[in-house]
């Protein structure tokens, strides 16, 4: 009698043991996996310009963390964007605690966040910040709230973002 | 889009304002101090740098640099220190095109227009309408920069008292103030105040055409 008892409680402990190993497993398996695939360090994209210049750096978009989202979208950490002139020279630096990349059907490309944005040309001359920004690629930047321009000096050359 | 910032410089050349605040903005935004002294920065020779910067500030901003047009949007507040020029407006636009001299020739400021100014004589000067449009421009070798103020019942004071009409025109160049039809009044007027303010009955015998015939709308 005391035998079958000792036997049915190593078995519930085995069987408890098991199943605790297989869910921990199952946990841990399903933890990797989304760390793994979803998650990238590092991220840069860039942007080239059109022949003749085709060699030289349109834009590019960095961030410290990326992962992806629905719809093609992927959420940027600590982006920065960047524009060149033809010749290579830095234009302009933007940069956003986080913001989502979008690409567009056009092949245009948006970068859009709630959270702020700073904006500064890299001579110094002109410095732009706010609250929820929306920008598409080589077109058109919108702010959508507290928008504050510092501009230095006169402009004497033309800025495109 | 550094083309925008030679039109708001350009704005306040030899229009030289000053601060002022602007009816709609909400108590709780800070304001800089009504028109007051004449700011020194303007009577200096300095370089670019050492200069105080314009500073735009808006609830929203849109910078198209495909069309050349940019806009702030709601609360909008022009300082330029620099220049001695505050404007206060709903809207402000620039739509640059450039020119052959390489500066550039448009901006509208619109809805509740308050522009504040100290002129080349240190004297202040304040301006309401419902919209004001920049233009600069060259005719036969001589450069224009006018602001007409256009709707709700325009309005420019200064050490000489009160002129209205519709539209007033400001001229950047030459710091006059002229307005197209004779509803223009001086309501007040200071002994030792510039003549800053110039009736069209007087200026149509010698003034040229050109700076009466400026773009008003």
């Amino acid at each position: 009698m005391q035998a079958e008892i000792a036997i049915r409680r190593a078995m519930l402990v085995f069987i408890i043991g098991v199943a605790g190993t297989l869910a921990l497993g199952l946990v841990m398996l399903t933890g990797v996996a989304f760390g793994q695939v979803m998650e990238a360090e590092g991220f840069k994209l860039p942007e080239f310009y059109d022949p003749p210049h085709e060699t030289q750096m349109k834009w590019l978009l960095e961030g410290a963390k990326a992962r992806p989202l629905a719809e093609g979208q992927i959420l940027i950490d600590s982006a920065k964007y960047q524009t060149f002139s033809t010749n290579g020279d830095l234009e302009m630096t933007a940069e956003a605690p986080q913001c989502v990349l979008r690409p567009l059907n056009s092949g245009q490309k948006t970068v859009s966040s709630a959270g702020p944005l700073q904006v500064r040309t890299a001579d110094g001359k002109l410095y732009l910040e706010g609250k929820g920004f929306l920008l598409q690629t080589n077109s058109v930047l919108i702010i959508s709230n507290n928008s504050r321009t510092v501009i230095r000096g006169a402009m004497t050359n033309l800025f495109i973002p | 889009m550094k083309k925008i910032w030679l039109v708001f410089l350009t704005f306040g050349a030899g229009c030289a304002l000053d601060a002022q605040t602007n009816v709609s903005e909400p108590a709780s935004a800070p304001q800089p101090p009504a028109v007051a002294a004449p700011a020194p920065a303007n009577d200096t020779n300095a370089p670019p740098r050492d200069q105080p910067p314009t500073v735009i500030t808006s609830q929203s901003s849109v910078f198209n640099w495909k069309s050349n047009v940019y806009v702030w949007e709601g609360n909008v507040h022009i300082d330029d220190p620099q220049m001695r020029l505050t404007c206060d407006c709903d809207v402000f636009t620039a739509e640059l095109r450039q020119l052959a001299d390489g500066k550039f020739n448009g901006a509208t400021a619109e809805r509740n227009v308050v522009i504040d100014f100290l002129d080349d004589k240190g004297q202040p000067g304040h301006a309401t309408s419902d919209k004001a449009v920049y233009t600069y421009s060259i005719t036969n070798s001589v450069t224009n920069k006018l602001v007409v103020l256009t709707g709700g019942n325009p309005t420019v004071t200064n050490a000489q008292g009160l002129l209205t009409g519709d539209p007033i025109i400001l001229d950047c160049i030459t710091g006059k103030v002229y307005s197209k039809n004779q509803e223009t009044r001086i309501l007040q007027t200071g002994t030792n105040a510039p003549d800053l303010f110039e009736d069209m009955s007087r200026r149509k015998t010698n003034s040229p055409g050109s700076a009466i015939s400026a773009p008003s709308k």
